[in-house]
C-alpha cells in the first residue's frame, strides 16, 4: 500500500505562479482554470481570460494602462455573479474587493458603493452583458465622478 | 568533510542552542540529527534499521548526492554551499532560505545579505502576517470529499485598507486529477483516484468559488497563532519544497500531511507529523492543530447552499412563498405580490430568490435562458432599494469538525445537508434549529402565471 502515486510536480519558481488579478505572469495561469460551472448572470469569457476578452476603452494589452482596472477586470471575470449581487445590494465583500483592487480610499468607499448600486442597470443593461462590458461601464461611470475618477485614470 | 567551525563559534552556538532547545543535546557532530534539520529535510526514521530517509523524491531537493538517505551528508553539503560567496537565484542560500537561516543561527555564522531576486519578489508578493488553516467540510455525495480538504491561507497584514482576505493567497497540496489536461487544473478529486499531487499557490476567492459555490462545502478558517518569524520560516520552507517532487501517498502523505510538515517547520517542537500513524485525515489534522494550541481564532464561512437555505428560512412563510413563486416563474419580479411588501421585506425576498436561482443554476443546471433573465431582473429590482438592512449572518453550526470524536462520525456529522435532498429545497436539514415541516420549491418551470395563482407549496 505504498507509493500509489509518484511525482508530485509542484508549481515552481519558474512559473512564479500567482493567480492574482494583475498583469504579467499572474494573468497567464488563469487560462483554463475557470469554467468549472457556468455563471448565472452574465455571459463571461468561457472560463478563460484573454486579451481579446475586453473591449476596454482603457486598453487591454499588458500593463501599460491602468493596472488596477486590469485587476478588477480579472476579478470580475471570475466572480461576476457575486460581484453583481453585491453591487445590487450596495454592499458586500466582493464589492469591497473591487474597491481594494482599484485602490479606492476608505473616505471614498461609500460613494463608490453608491455609484455602482445606483447605476446597476447601466453596468448590466441585460442578462447577456459580459464581464468586459461591465468593466467598461464601471470605468466610464467612475470617470464621470469627480471624486472617483482618479482611481481609473490611465 | 568537516564543519568549518572555529572554537569560538562553536562555544557561542552551544550557549545559544541550550537556551532554546534543551531537549536535544546537540554538538556540531550530531547537528544532522537535530529535529529541526530532520524536519527541514523531511527525514523520517527507517522502519528497519536506524537510518533516515527523506520523503522528498527529487534530486533538486538535495545538495549532496546521498542527501536522500544521509542527513549528515546533506548538512555538510548545505553548510559548504551556503558559505560560498556570491548570490543570485541559483545560490544555495536562495534555493534553501530556511536551511540557511537555521544553520546560521545554530552555528553563529555571519549573516551577510544575499541577493535572491526571485525569492525576494515571491516573498514580498505573498506579504504574509498570519497563516490560517482552512478546512473544507465534507459532504456525503462525493466520495472524494468524504474526509474534507485542508489548505493554508496566507493572510496579509490587516491594519490597512488594502487588506482583503478574498485576495489572500493559499497554499494547497492535492492530488492532480488531470495533469495532462492542464498543468493548472485544480485537482482535488484525485485523493481517492490515484493521481499525482501538486502544491499550488492560489487566491482565496478561487478556493471559495470551488468549495463554497461549486461543491457547496462549508469552510472553517482556523487562524494560527504563529509569530511573524515563524510565519517567515514557513514561507522560506515552502519556497524550498514548492517545485519539488514528493511522492503522493494514498492515506498518510496526502493533502493534509504536507501542510502539517510546513507547520512543524514553522514552529520547531510542534511535531504534528508524529500524530500521523496510518492516515492523515483532514478533519483529524485540524484537531491535532487545535490540540497543539496553535489556533488563535475560528471563523465559519457557509457554503452557497447553506447560505441559501438560511436566507429562505429567515423569510416569513408568506414571503418565502413569494420567493418560490418568483423562482418558478409564477410571479413577476415587479408583480403586485412584491409591490405590497415594504422595501425592507422586498429586499430580502429578492436577495433570497437571486441566491436560490444562482444555486439551482450551478448545482442543478437550470437552463440559462430561464435563469439569466430572471437573475438580471431580480438584481435590477434590488438595486433600486437603498439602505436595506443585511440579513443576519448564517449561524455557526453547533458542532465544528474539529470537535467530533472520530473520523467516521465527523465525516457524517459535518456532511451538512445531503446534496440531492437540498436540491428539492428541503429547508435547511443541516441547521440544527429547524422546526416544522419541510418545504420544497418546485424545480421545473411550471404552468403559465395566469393559471397558477400561487406556487404549489406543500
Amino acid at each position: 500500500m505504498k507509493k500509489l502515486i509518484a511525482g508530485a510536480i509542484l508549481l515552481g519558481a519558474s512559473s512564479m505562479a500567482f493567480a492574482q488579478p494583475g498583469c504579467g505572469v499572474g494573468a497567464m495561469i488563469w487560462e483554463g482554470q475557470s469554467g468549472i460551472a457556468p455563471h448565472v448572470l452574465a455571459a463571461t469569457t468561457n472560463g478563460t481570460f484573454g486579451n481579446q476578452t475586453f473591449g476596454m476603452t482603457t486598453g487591454t494589452l499588458g500593463c501599460q494602462t491602468n493596472q488596477s482596472v486590469q485587476s478588477m477586470a480579472m476579478y470580475m471575470d471570475s466572480n461576476i455573479d457575486k460581484v453583481a449581487r453585491d453591487m445590487s445590494r450596495g454592499n458586500g465583500e466582493n464589492l469591497d474587493t473591487l474597491a481594494v483592487l482599484l485602490g479606492v480610499d476608505q473616505v471614498d468607499r461609500d460613494s463608490f458603493r453608491k455609484v455602482l448600486q445606483d447605476n446597476f442597470a447601466t453596468i448590466f443593461p441585460n442578462a447577456d452583458t459580459t464581464s468586459g462590458e461591465a468593466v467598461d461601464a464601471i470605468v466610464s461611470l467612475l470617470e464621470q465622478n469627480e471624486s472617483l475618477s482618479k482611481y481609473v485614470a490611465a | 568533510m568537516g564543519y568549518p567551525l572555529r572554537t569560538g563559534q562553536a562555544t557561542l552556538w552551544l550557549a545559544c542552542f541550550f537556551a532554546t532547545q534543551a531537549a536535544f543535546a546537540a554538538t556540531p557532530e550530531n547537528l544532522h540529527s537535530h529535529p529541526v534539520w530532520l524536519t527541514l529535510g523531511h527525514y523520517h526514521q527507517d522502519t528497519l534499521g536506524s537510518g533516515y530517509t527523506s520523503q522528498a523524491d527529487d534530486p533538486a531537493f538535495f545538495l549532496s548526492e546521498h542527501g536522500k538517505t544521509s542527513p549528515r551528508d546533506e548538512l555538510a553539503a548545505t553548510l559548504e554551499a551556503i558559505q560560498q560567496p556570491g548570490g543570485g537565484n541559483d545560490h544555495a542560500r536562495c534555493r534553501f532560505p530556511a536551511r540557511d537561516a537555521w544553520l546560521r543561527e545554530q552555528l553563529d555564522l555571519p549573516d551577510a545579505q544575499v541577493d535572491c531576486p526571485d525569492y525576494d519578489e515571491w516573498f514580498e508578493e505573498l506579504n504574509t502576517e498570519k497563516v490560517t488553516l482552512v478546512f473544507a467540510a465534507s459532504y456525503l455525495n462525493s466520495p472524494s470529499s468524504m474526509f474534507g480538504h485542508t489548505f493554508l491561507r496566507l493572510d496579509p497584514p490587516q491594519n490597512d485598507s488594502e487588506a482583503d482576505l478574498l485576495l489572500a493567497n493559499t497554499i494547497s497540496y492535492a492530488a492532480d486529477a488531470a495533469e495532462h489536461d492542464s498543468e493548472l487544473l485544480f485537482a482535488y478529486r484525485g485523493i481517492f483516484g490515484g493521481y499525482p499531487g501538486i502544491t499550488a499557490i492560489r487566491p482565496y476567492y478561487e478556493m471559495i468559488r470551488l468549495y463554497n459555490d461549486i461543491e457547496h462545502r462549508d469552510l472553517w478558517e482556523y487562524t494560527l497563532n504563529l509569530s511573524q518569524p515563524e510565519v517567515d520560516t514557513m514561507l522560506a520552507h515552502t519556497w524550498e519544497i514548492q517545485d519539488k517532487n514528493f511522492d503522493y501517498y494514498f492515506f498518510d502523505e496526502n493533502c493534509a500531511y504536507r501542510l502539517l510538515a510546513l507547520i512543524d517547520a514553522a514552529r520547531p517542537g510542534t511535531n504534528l507529523l508524529n500524530e500521523v500513524s496510518t492516515h492523515a485525515i483532514p478533519s483529524d489534522t485540524v484537531r491535532w492543530v487545535r490540540d497543539a494550541g496553535l489556533v488563535e481564532r475560528v471563523h465559519y464561512r457557509p457554503s452557497a447552499a447553506t447560505a441559501v437555505s438560511h436566507r429562505l428560512d429567515t423569510l416569513p412563510r408568506d414571503q418565502r412563498t413569494i420567493a418560490a413563486a418568483i423562482a418558478s416563474g409564477y410571479v413577476q419580479v415587479d408583480g403586485p405580490e412584491l409591490q405590497q411588501l415594504t422595501d425592507q421585506e422586498r429586499a430580502w425576498v429578492l436577495d433570497a430568490t437571486y441566491d436560490y436561482v444562482r444555486y439551482q443554476s450551478e448545482a442543478k443546471g437550470w437552463p440559462r435562458e430561464f435563469a439569466a433573465p430572471l437573475s438580471h431582473q431580480l438584481l435590477v429590482s434590488r438595486s433600486g432599494i437603498k439602505e436595506a438592512r443585511d440579513m443576519p449572518p448564517v449561524p455557526e453550526p453547533e458542532i465544528r469538525d474539529d470537535q467530533g470524536h472520530d473520523t467516521f462520525r465527523v465525516s457524517l456529522g459535518s456532511g451538512q445537508l445531503a446534496h440531492e435532498e437540498f436540491t428539492q429545497l428541503t429547508s435547511a436539514p443541516r441547521l440544527p434549529r429547524r422546526t416544522g415541516p419541510t418545504r420544497r420549491l418546485p424545480l421545473r418551470r411550471p404552468t403559465p402565471v395566469s393559471e397558477a395563482g400561487r406556487a404549489p407549496l406543500p
